[in-house]
């Protein structure tokens, strides 16, 4: 299998923790053109409404989606760690209703959406594939609404931190218990429709209750049981190896 | 910018800061503890018929600059033994 930039391969990395993909559909996804591109920290790399023809694959650092109200106000939709294709979906739908930001200093890489659509059309498979991907950001996003409209600040960070922890932990980058956090108070406040007052409160009762350890950046979680039963996280949202069998037949 | 320092206390659990949060000024420091305290309210169980709700903030120097309280009391308006 020919290699490609290290960023697809975190990418078919991550497609491959849900899809089933031959060699064949494997190098495809190698074989993508991809741009790399150095961001510094809060540069916005789509502005919503705007038209793209490519998509923003996340290789170094965390990026995020948001909306921006009149005053100036963000929400961020989505946090996307390497390996997630931020904006799968613009292969899709080009003229966007999001925006997507760099929350700290991050390396990306554009993708054209002529080489997204076109592999997607040689193998079905890949676009069953592109199809899961875009289905668990959107199993989060109701996951994350669910949180922000019915559970406290305090059970609503403390989500966020499991269902990083599982994530890093998928995407190889680091252990449920225990992985480095790039964010600052002020965006997991812009993600979970907190004041960056309640998000402080709520680490420092973690801390306080001995639930989380922040060390810098780094996260660590004493006592994982203890903290998914105050968030009640259930990580089927996250799709964990959803059916890798539906390959057409 | 300079870094505030935002003690909560919603009556049962105070949380010190000892982080501290960076805002542009005490006025910008003042909206988020306020508009904490209403969300900190919002959650609060009804148990009990008051509950007061205070953030203090303070500067890089650790001098008290401001405080900010949110009561919240529940007054029965029928006698006791009809409820």
């Amino acid at each position: 299998m020919q290699s490609g930039h290290h960023g697809l391969e975190r990418f078919l990395k991550r497609l491959l923790l849900n899809s089933a993909l031959s060699e064949a559909e494997q190098s495809a996804i190698l074989s993508m053109r991809a741009t790399e591109v150095q961001v510094a920290a809060r540069d916005d790399l789509v502005m919503p409404g705007e038209t793209v023809d490519q998509s923003t694959l996340t290789v170094e650092g965390c990026l995020g989606r948001f909306d921006l109200m009149r005053n100036g106000a963000r929400q961020i939709t989505s946090l996307y760690i390497p390996g997630d294709m931020c904006d799968l979906y613009s292969v899709v739908a080009p003229t966007t209703g999001w925006g997507i930001t760099a929350l700290g200093p991050a390396t990306i890489l554009h993708v054209p959406h002529a080489d997204l659509r076109s592999v997607a059309t040689e193998y079905p498979n890949l676009a069953f594939a592109f199809w899961r991907d875009t289905t668990l950001d959107a199993s989060i996003l109701a996951k994350w609404i669910a949180n922000m409209g019915r559970k406290q600040a305090l059970a609503r960070v403390a989500h966020l931190l499991c269902e990083l922890g599982v994530r890093m932990e998928r995407a190889e980058l680091g252990e449920r218990r225990e992985y480095r956090l790039k964010i600052t108070q002020e965006q997991i406040a812009d993600a979970m429709g907190l004041t960056s007052v309640h998000v402080n409160r709520s680490l420092q009762q973690l801390r306080a209750r001995n639930l989380i350890v922040t060390t810098g950046s780094l996260v660590s979680i004493p006592d994982w049981d203890r903290l998914t039963e105050l968030a009640e996280f259930v990580p089927t949202f996250l799709l964990a190896g959803e059916a890798k069998a539906d390959r057409p037949s | 910018m300079p870094r505030f320092f935002i003690d909560m206390s919603d009556d049962e659990t105070f949380s010190r800061d000892d982080a501290g949060l960076v805002f542009k000024d005490v006025e910008e420091a003042k909206n988020a503890a306020v508009a904490t305290l209403a969300d900190m309210a919002r959650e609060a169980l009804p148990d009990g018929d008051a509950r007061t709700f205070l953030a203090i903030i303070r500067g890089e120097d650790g001098g008290m600059l401001l405080q900010a309280n949110l009561t919240l009391k529940v007054t029965s308006l029928v006698p006791t033994n009809t409820r």
